[in-house]
């Protein structure tokens, strides 16, 4: 019998921008994804097969560590950084809070060789599926062969990540014309637009740039950010600037996860200690942004169950 | 019968000098790895000021084999990316495709891997990630590697790791040789050390891990350790 895969069209909104991603190197397939999925949620990737990925980046939790600063990987060691919330990875042109990964293929090398997390290296996962027969069945279905190789595992995960579009908040719906916001949703909507968009910039709620937001490094963790990738010491103390979508699943929140609450967040922000020119909010207005930003939660991508674990 | 019989020798004698002749429109390269022109060795070598040097591991990317003609292409190698692995004889020669008839020369190839396919994402064959040969930590090809002892390294058991790469500016590490191109049937590329390892100051750094200026300076130093002949 031929083999055939079964073609997968990301959808988005037609308002969004064309993703940065390019589809013609690594087609979706509904074999692909779920290749990806499999490995996403496989502990295998670890060196003691204790970790996957799934364990920092859990999917009614916007892909995200929640409760955890600092995520821990294999044997409790703890890691430096708060993990990412995963969404609309398709439009990101680099990867982790410095940008120390430039194409979402490559994004899971990191954390499957840090040793803080997986401590394995890509090499030796290849090595443990291959000896795998549902991966080489996997595998079959997605790429017409069988082998397991880097390029393939890599591809398959990427095609996971890049399904996981967040689109139908409630923000969403009220752009569409669907819905309308209340009262005290429409005021923080023009307060983050006055305040917060240039960083947080709409539809994806992130310029994916890299900003410094005043906040001191961590005594304990030294963290400098980009300056690390670029030398450059402009970079010092920039970090990628961090989607809001779903921001009301994805605590605690900044690069070393500092911050339990939002509210605690919008407190920095309008410190003096924020900035150069901090935010200035009133109580009340506080209020209506953090309204507006609970209106950017999108319940149909926490709890969709094509990217939970595959029960099979 | 007698006549099927010659025309049936001649056929197999036709076919069996097809095989172990270089075809016409292929040229095969050999690259060789030396020591003051000599082979490199597999034991330690002893340098001008009497320490010695081994080097375990070399690794390296040749890649975008491009032949022209008065400084204008008239050939380039598809899919050219090359992984040279001085343990694994079969990775240091290869044929082209390459028609003498297109009367180029000069030969341009890069060492390491160009920006654009540092950015491209996940690839197969020598540019597999699990080649060893890609930065996990931040992402990138490792042009070169090499790894090895010696007498004058400070660290711990003397050992020395290059691992040379980086593709944004300022410190892109990748060089681009263009080296006139002998006649023959054939070409070899030499890589001799001797330049690079006798004047490597081995008392002061003994560890490149990541790109940057000194990644970049000693790139070009090996650049200048090739040269062409023919074979």
């Amino acid at each position: 019998m031929p083999w055939h895969s079964t073609p997968v069209v990301l959808e988005y909104p037609a308002s969004w921008p064309k993703p940065a991603y390019d589809f013609t190197k690594n087609p979706l397939t509904r074999e692909g994804i779920a290749l990806g999925r499999k490995l996403f949620y496989d502990p295998a990737l670890s060196r003691d097969s204790t970790v996957s990925c799934s364990n920092c980046h859990l999917s009614y939790t916007a892909f995200t560590h929640v409760d955890h600063a600092l995520s821990h990987g294999i044997e409790d060691r703890i890691g430096t950084r708060n993990s990412p919330a995963l969404m609309n990875l398709a439009w990101s042109k680099s990867f982790m809070w410095d940008g120390a990964v430039n194409h979402l293929d490559f994004q899971a090398l990191a954390p499957i060789a840090h040793p803080a997390e997986m401590d394995f290296s890509l090499e030796a996962v290849v090595q443990r599926l291959q000896r795998k027969q549902d991966y080489r069945a996997f595998f079959h279905a997605a790429f017409a062969d069988s082998s397991v190789t880097g390029e393939r595992l890599l591809k398959a995960m990427a095609q996971f990540e890049l399904s996981l579009v967040s689109a139908n908040a409630k923000y969403d719906r009220v752009m569409a014309g669907e819905e309308p916001f209340t009262t005290q949703e429409q005021q923080g909507y023009l307060l983050f637009q006055k305040n917060c968009a240039s960083c947080h910039t709409e539809p994806f709620f992130t310029n994916h740039g890299f900003e410094k937001n005043g906040l001191p490094p961590d005594t304990s963790l030294q963290d400098y950010g980009r300056m690390r990738i670029t030398s450059l010491t402009a970079d010092s103390l920039r970090f990628k600037v961090p989607t809001l979508r779903n921001i009301e699943f994805s605590y605690p929140y900044m690069h070393d996860g500092r911050f339990r609450k939002l509210r605690q967040v919008l407190d920095y922000y309008s410190s003096g200690a924020a900035l150069n020119k901090p935010i200035l909010l009133t109580a009340n207005e506080k209020v209506d942004l953090q309204a507006f930003l609970l209106t950017l939660t999108d319940r149909a991508f926490l709890f969709n169950p094509a990217f939970a674990f595959p029960r099979e | 019968m007698l006549i099927r019989s010659i025309l049936f020798l001649w056929a197999i004698a036709a076919a069996f000098n097809a095989q172990s002749q270089p075809a016409s429109d292929s040229i095969r390269i050999t690259v060789q790895l030396q020591y003051k022109g000599q082979a490199l060795p597999n034991s330690p070598l002893t340098l001008p000021n009497g320490n010695t040097l081994q080097i375990h591991t070399l690794r390296f990317y040749l890649s975008r084999f491009i032949f022209l003609k008065n400084q204008t292409t008239v050939w380039e190698e598809p899919n050219s990316y090359h992984l040279l692995d001085m343990e694994e004889k079969n990775t240091l020669s290869w044929r082209l495709p390459f028609n003498r008839k297109l009367q180029a020369n000069q030969l341009q190839f890069h060492l390491g891997i160009d920006s654009l396919t540092n950015v491209s994402g996940a690839m197969g064959g020598d540019l597999d990630p699990t080649k060893g040969m890609f930065w996990t930590w931040q992402s990138g090809y490792i042009n070169l590697k090499m790894e090895g002892v010696c007498d004058l390294c400070t660290t711990k058991d003397h050992s020395f790791q290059l691992h040379l790469g980086g593709y944004q500016g300022p410190y892109a590490a990748l060089q681009t040789l263009r080296l006139p191109l002998p006649e023959g049937k054939n070409l070899r590329l030499t890589l001799d050390l001797a330049f690079f390892l006798e004047n490597a100051d081995w008392t002061k750094k003994c560890n490149i891990m990541s790109p940057g200026a000194e990644a970049v300076a000693w790139s070009r130093a090996l650049a200048n350790c090739f040269s062409l002949h023919a074979e």
